[in-house]
């Protein structure tokens, strides 16, 4: 990714404060993704922004804060939830939007779609959402979820060969 | 460039493939259209991501984190020095929040179908005890695989509960033996119970805190306990037993011969 710096201003607070505006959402959106639940999501954010304002000192390269986040993320989720697999509901569909202007087909295909990366084993559905959701390189990834650049790049090649084998794309030439 | 490397670079990164990628598709229709569909797949994921929807207020929530921790420093210093479960964010932000008049939570937790994040700290807290409890489980365990009878008193069991304002009826105890029964501290601000019945796996044990009742039962387990966590009238009951073990059995057993008495 290595983009823009997101951090702005002089203090601790501003420099927080543009942290949170620029990536509150995309945290939040992967935390859902993680949880599955808005409440234990939303309560794995606040965590994770609590834990970002305690250390925002340590942060040395602002480029690298979304990677950092997330990090952080994946860390508070592992301590806080991953040991329990309460009887959570499949993602609520009340949390995903339903665009008024959608054709039912398209609706469809996002139930699909959404079901299918569902099914991915979390070792190909995470770097697969780390990479087009957070917009990270496979290097950042592989920081992320701490594995090497070439375990990266094989589950990322994996995740996409298993979605696009269930929605038969590529159908005659699999790779696998 | 074989279909098989242009798939495998393909599928790891779509969006920067390398310039030798791009050429081959550009000059093979099967290649382009590999890569056409691929980069469309994830403009799916992208537009399937970006529709979940972020609720209302949590901005508001984060950006309001740096005062609850200011109030928390001035307000609340002990906690600073409380071990890390306890100086969870969730704790001192609900005193914070009361001050900051920061709503929402409440609201927003009552759309949840499974526990809460204090529910699930509440758990984990429980699992953190038991392990500091190993030596009483090992040997509850041996004494039960030698069938050494080391049953408690009732009045042993009757002592444990009073801390709880709870009285169990003593057939519990012709029904299960009973190998352990102590008022126990897991959360200082609670009182707590625990009991060690004989299970088909070991033991089976019973915590009684009374605390806030969660909202509705979950189950909790890691990589050596199952367990279960059952609200109560004045607070939760939380059956933790070996991976394997009915628990359905001893939740029912505690549930029907309970009674509170305070």
């Amino acid at each position: 990714m290595s983009e823009e710096p997101v951090l702005h201003g002089n203090t601790k607070q501003q420099r927080y404060e543009s942290l949170v505006a620029a990536l509150y959402q995309d945290v939040y959106r992967y935390a859902f993704w993680l949880c599955k639940n808005q409440a234990l999501a939303e309560d794995l954010v606040q965590e994770t922004f609590l834990r970002a304002w305690r250390s925002l000192e340590s942060l040395q390269n602002d480029k690298a804060a979304k990677a950092w986040l997330f990090t952080i993320l994946r860390r508070e989720n592992a301590r806080l939830y991953e040991r329990y697999r309460p009887d959570l509901v499949d993602i609520e569909d009340q949390a995903i939007a339903e665009k008024g202007d959608q054709e039912p087909d398209a609706q469809m295909d996002r139930e699909l779609l959404h079901n299918a990366i569902n099914r991915l084993e979390a070792d190909y559905r995470d770097p697969l959402l780390l990479q087009v959701v957070g917009g990270f390189s496979g290097k950042e990834i592989a920081d992320i979820l701490e594995l090497n650049n070439n375990t990266v790049m094989t589950r990322l090649f994996r995740a996409r060969s298993k979605l696009k084998q269930e929605f038969g794309l590529d159908a005659d030439d699999l790779a696998e | 460039m074989d279909i098989l490397e242009f798939r495998q670079r393909v599928y790891a990164n779509p969006e920067d493939p390398g310039q030798e990628v791009l050429d081959a598709a550009a000059e093979n229709s099967t290649l382009q259209k590999i890569l056409d569909e691929t980069r469309h797949l994830d403009a799916r994921i992208q537009g399937l991501v970006s529709s979940i929807v972020v609720p209302e207020g949590l901005k508001e929530k984060l950006l309001g984190i740096p005062d609850a921790e200011a109030f928390e420093s001035e307000a609340v210093p002990n906690l600073v020095d409380m071990p890390a479960a306890n100086s969870s964010f969730f704790h001192y932000y609900a005193i914070a929040a009361s001050l900051l008049l920061v709503i929402g939570v409440t609201f927003t937790l009552s759309f949840s179908s499974g526990p809460n994040a204090n529910e699930i700290a509440m758990g984990d807290g429980v699992v953190r005890h038991l392990y500091s409890e190993a030596p009483e489980m090992a040997m509850v365990n041996a004494a039960r695989i030698q069938a050494i009878p080391t049953a408690v008193n009732w009045e042993d069991v009757d002592t444990a509960l009073t801390g709880v304002g709870l009285q169990l009826a003593n057939s519990v105890g012709q029904r299960s033996a009973v190998f352990y029964a102590n008022p126990c501290i897991i959360f200082p601000e609670y009182s707590s119970a625990h009991l060690m019945l004989e299970g088909s796996q070991g033991a089976v044990n019973v915590f009684v805190i009374q605390n806030t009742p969660v909202r509705s039962e979950f189950q909790i387990n890691d990589e050596r306990f199952d367990g279960t966590v059952v609200p109560i009238e004045k607070g939760n009951l939380i059956l933790l037993g070996e991976d394997g073990e009915n628990l359905d059995r001893f939740k029912d057993l505690i549930s029907d011969n309970m009674e509170w008495v305070i």
